[in-house]
């Protein structure tokens, strides 16, 4: 049996016994015998899916960890300021301004980090989400506990270009914004944006 | 194409390890490359079980494969379909002698160093765009909630241990193994699908 065919929650409990190895959970003696396992799974004709999964989101779990957004639903203007003003990173900016029809227009060639500015006040709500769609009806993605700038109450979202690029550049992107304010999710604003 | 994954040669995706070997000690530079590639999850989770940080994972994994391609160049593989527990043993063996390995590393950098560099896959520089799986699992890591991010963060970036992941999430320690599992496997799922912006 390959890993490519193999019934998914054998992958599952792989990946949950590799994790325990290589998090030190394994007891001495089972280690070794599931390092017999791990080097044979590696010497068979096909890949083995899960083992490079892992190894690859350790790598790039770390690569993402040295940026200060890497991890977070959201950053505050202090941090984007800080950000632009290091002069580090080709950053774009974009403001959305307050909810509503908007008009997306492209960054410059060579921009490696776009920021957000989404201009909601969601000062005293929590919970915060923002549910994506191309059309206003079937959601795309859900942005889950979003941070908000404690000054200003607005969405400051950082992401790498080409993360940006494939979901800005759509034709039409609606993104609703929600929160939860005294106990009841409420929708906080609308954007309705349209690429020139 | 993601920008830190090397992929294999389509040709040799599915060939056996003692092929692979056969042809890499007649001098196969591709057959070679292909078997290392192969070996360094596997590699690199014997190494994170061991050591922490990133610089020293990638630095005990590169003394396991010179080794490796040291033997598959001297034909010193005695039995090619059993190349898994040859490695097995050399990362042992490693892991065993650091020391001694150190010196002996100098040498073998000197011989087989330009191989290395070939098969290693490097990651993208900070100030550099990032490569297809990074941005998947920037777009994976927006659908989870903050705590499940801080999971990913604290267990597979900064390698802590349970107890100390439990410490963060104000949780038990037990409880800091079963969300890094859940975790795990729904980044696993995500990142088995395209990015929800490509499959709209």
């Amino acid at each position: 049996m390959t890993s490519q065919d193999e019934d998914p929650r054998d992958g599952q409990a792989w990946l949950a016994r590799l994790d325990d190895y290589v998090a030190g959970q394994v007891p001495s003696a089972e280690s070794e015998e599931f390092e017999e396992e791990l080097f044979t799974r590696a010497a068979s004709e096909q890949p083995d899916a899960d083992t490079a999964f892992y190894d690859a989101l350790a790598r790039n779990a770390a690569w993402l960890a040295s940026h200060f957004f890497g991890f977070r639903g959201g950053s505050t203007r202090a941090e984007v300021d800080a950000l632009i003003t290091s002069g580090k990173k080709r950053v774009h900016w974009m403001d959305l301004g307050a909810p509503g029809p908007k008009r997306l227009s492209d960054w410059p060639d060579g921009t490696q980090i776009v920021v957000t500015r989404v201009g909601v006040d969601l000062r005293g709500t929590s919970d915060v989400q923002v549910h994506v769609s191309f059309d206003g009806q079937n959601n795309v993605k859900t942005f889950r506990d979003c941070e908000y700038d404690p000054t200003d109450g607005a969405l400051y979202a950082v992401c790498h270009e080409p993360l940006a690029r494939l979901a800005f550049r759509q034709p039409r992107v609606v993104a609703q914004v929600t929160a939860v304010r005294d106990g009841r999710r409420e929708i906080i604003g609308v954007y309705d944006a349209r690429n020139m | 194409m993601s920008a830190t994954v090397l992929p294999a040669p389509n040709e040799l995706m599915g060939s056996p390890v003692s092929h692979l070997v056969a042809r890499a000690g007649e001098g196969d530079r591709t057959a070679e490359a292909a078997l290392c590639r192969r070996f360094l999850p596997a590699v690199r989770s014997f190494a994170r079980r061991r050591l922490r940080t990133p610089d020293a994972v990638a630095e005990f994994t590169q003394d396991v494969l010179l080794l490796v391609l040291e033997a598959l160049r001297r034909r010193a593989i005695e039995d090619p379909a059993r190349l898994g527990g040859f490695v097995l043993g050399v990362c042992r063996n490693v892991a065993l002698d650091r020391v001694r390995q150190r010196e002996r590393r100098q040498l073998l950098w000197q011989q087989y160093g330009a191989a290395w560099e070939n098969i290693e896959e490097r990651m993208p520089g900070t100030d550099e765009i990032p490569g297809y799986d990074i941005i998947h699992l920037e777009d994976c890591l927006n659908r989870l909630s903050q705590r499940a991010r801080d999971v990913v963060r604290l267990a597979y970036a900064e390698a802590k241990s349970h107890r100390e992941i439990a410490d963060h999430l104000a949780t038990t320690e037990a409880n800091a193994r079963v969300l890094r599992h859940r975790t795990l496997l729904t980044l696993r799922s995500c990142m088995s699908d395209r990015m929800s912006w490509e499959s709209a």
